[in-house]
């Protein structure tokens, strides 16, 4: 039956070919919308995943984040735990470069420590490394500042400091290419340190266990060793570290969520609208049809049929237009912590057109049911 | 008239139908009584509002009476409920409207096809039992029209056709000429006399137009929602010497 009546939905959905337009385009922006939304979600649980594996830690103020400032003496006690593999301090430079309007964002470390612990530091050439470590003003710039500043390698650079009234004055030794710190650029503590004053201060320590084992116990320790101090310590795994950075202490997962079922719950009102619009203008020919033989499920089923189509081809448009434009422009540019870059899954794009033909039978619900129940009589007396 | 009529076929005894309007009770009909043998071709004529549309979609089954009998083609439709009305319908009656009702969107065809897509006629049978119908209704070169590209005349035509594809025993028709040109109403009446008399069809017509009325067997005549005695008419409403 439902295979009978395709080409009457077919035409039932081309007869305003503006509206069926204007509605397929309006819940393809809202799939578009929802697709975006739970690939953020899926980043989000793959960094809470991998950081169950990852041997890196975060040290910061157990009760600040943005403001946390830890004493410098703090790290040595930390490298000296049994366990840890190396720590570095982690302090953070805001300024701007050749173009001022644009914000620079560095972090004072010591790099011999990083250079193992992410992929984007273990790609960058033995030789620039070198360069480096031994280059006190050196520094590892990451790719995006080098294209918007116009910056090239060996270039020396001045970053005026914003929030700090002083200038780092840097050599670029070498290129962050990918991964979240190629928004950024790194270069020594030391240097920052004595530029800024020599407070001998850093936001946080970043510390690499030697093994997996070591990641349950090595915070607990940390944390219980500055019990006692002024500052107390929270120590936590980077990615949880970096996706809390991102979600500011709100439970992001729960905004993206309620952002999502808000966009769901617009595309059914929208989808709900464009068909109800559609029945009205046919209810006579629904009468007709009654009087011809159709039952109920008939209506029913051919509103829904036409609700759920319209539906499906707005999900169409909006989750595989996104899944294309993604793979096109080779993934998201949104950097969610450690999660550079990340793309549209094909069981995301199966999940949005699943959801696109829900918000079509939920939105055609009602329509179906009023014209199914509306009596044939009433109706060819209402237009006689 | 060479048609032979049979035994009853629409059977309505003390038929009365009321409308509620909020707390107004509004009486339709009122104490009908018609019988129809089968392969009559009947008339029914009346002033606006005397209930004749009322009385054929009660006899069709698409609407209910409050109170009386009404046995159409053997069955009682009082004590069928939706479903079993629908199914009823499909099979016995065909109807035909004032504005024909087709489908826009869909051709002569496949407006004719409508009904039969509920049936388990295969895409074959459906296509012969259509070309027939169509052919019936002289229109079988005009199959592939939609009803924008087709004259009134013709779209009446499909819907009778439409009316006619599951071979139904009676017709129903609700002022079949009310729209129509001059010519074309002739036509239609020529269709639906055809109809009656080499298929023996039985038909049941309300109709406004005296010319109309002519064509069938027997006229009788509603006022107020009452039927006046068998040959009674009201001024104005005579059928036209046919």
């Amino acid at each position: 039956m439902v295979i009978r009546l395709a080409p009457l939905v077919v035409k039932n959905l081309l007869r305003n070919r503006l509206r069926t337009a204007l509605t397929v385009a309006s819940i393809g922006f809202f799939l578009f919308l929802f697709t975006a939304l739970v690939s953020v979600l899926a980043a989000l649980s793959d960094a809470t995943r991998l950081a169950e594996k990852s041997l890196n830690l975060m040290v910061r103020d157990r009760y600040a984040f943005l403001s946390s400032m830890l004493p410098i003496s703090y790290l040595r006690k930390v490298e000296s735990l049994p366990g840890v593999r190396g720590a570095t301090p982690w302090l953070l430079f805001l300024g701007s470069g050749r173009n001022e309007g644009e914000l620079l964002a560095g972090f004072g470390c010591r790099g011999e420590v990083l250079r193992d612990t992410r992929d984007e530091y273990r790609a960058i050439p033995e030789e620039d490394w070198r360069a480096f470590l031994e280059d006190r003003s050196g520094c590892l710039m990451g790719r995006e500042p080098m294209k918007a500043q116009g910056w090239k390698l060996g270039d020396r650079v001045t970053v005026r400091g914003t929030a700090d009234p002083v200038d780092l004055e840097l050599t670029i030794r070498g290129v962050i290419e990918f991964g979240m710190a190629a928004d950024n650029f790194l270069c020594h503590y030391d240097y920052v340190n004595e530029v800024t004053g020599r407070r001998d201060v850093m936001n946080f320590i970043f510390l690499q266990v030697e093994d997996v084992g070591s990641v349950g116990s090595v915070p607990a320790r940390i944390d219980a060793m500055f019990d006692a101090e002024a500052v107390k310590t929270k120590t936590e795994p980077e990615l949880a570290f970096m996706t809390r950075a991102i979600s500011l202490g709100a439970n992001l997962h729960v905004i993206i969520y309620g952002i999502a079922a808000i966009v769901i719950a617009c595309a059914v009102l929208v989808t709900a609208n464009s068909i109800a619009m559609s029945a009205r203008e046919r209810t006579l020919e629904v009468a007709v049809m009654k009087t011809l033989g159709f039952r109920p499920p008939h209506v029913v089923g051919l509103v829904l049929a036409e609700s759920a189509a319209l539906s499906l081809a707005g999900g169409l448009v909006g989750c595989v237009g996104t899944f294309l434009a993604v793979k096109a422009s080779g993934g998201f540019s949104i950097r969610i912590g450690p999660q550079s870059f990340f793309t549209v899954e094909p069981a995301t794009v199966a999940r949005g057109i699943a959801a696109a033909v829900l918000i079509g039978l939920a939105a055609g619900a009602v329509p179906a049911f009023v014209q199914a129940r509306r009596s044939i009589a009433a109706t060819l007396r209402s237009v006689a | 008239m060479t048609t032979r009529l049979g035994p009853p076929i629409i059977e309505i005894r003390n038929l009365h139908k009321v409308f509620r309007r909020d707390e107004f009770e509004v009486a339709a009909l009122e104490d009908v009584t018609v019988t129809v043998p089968e392969g009559e071709f009947l008339a029914i004529m009346g002033p606006s509002g005397s209930g004749k549309s009322t009385l054929l979609n009660i006899i069709a089954g698409i609407d209910r009476a409050t109170s009386g009998s009404v046995v159409v083609a053997g069955t009682d439709l009082t004590v069928l409920d939706e479903r079993e009305l629908t199914k009823w319908r499909g099979e016995h009656v065909g109807f035909v409207f004032q504005f024909y009702n087709l489908i826009p969107v869909l051709t002569a065809f496949e407006n004719v096809e409508l009904p039969l897509l509920l049936t388990r006629l295969s895409r074959s049978e459906r296509r012969k039992h259509v070309e027939t119908a169509l052919r019936v209704v002289g229109l079988d070169d005009r199959m592939n029209h939609l009803p924008r590209q087709l004259s009134g005349g013709e779209e009446q035509r499909v819907g009778i056709a439409r009316a006619i594809v599951v071979d139904p025993r009676i017709i129903l028709a609700d002022e079949p000429t009310g729209d129509l040109d001059q010519r074309s109403a002739t036509e239609v009446l020529a269709l639906l006399k055809s109809l009656n008399e080499d298929f023996g069809k039985t038909i049941v017509m309300v109709t406004h137009d005296p010319r109309a009325a002519a064509c069938a067997h027997r006229l009788r005549v509603l006022e107020k929602g009452g039927m006046l005695p068998e040959g009674a008419t009201l001024p104005g409403l005579a059928p036209a010497a046919g």
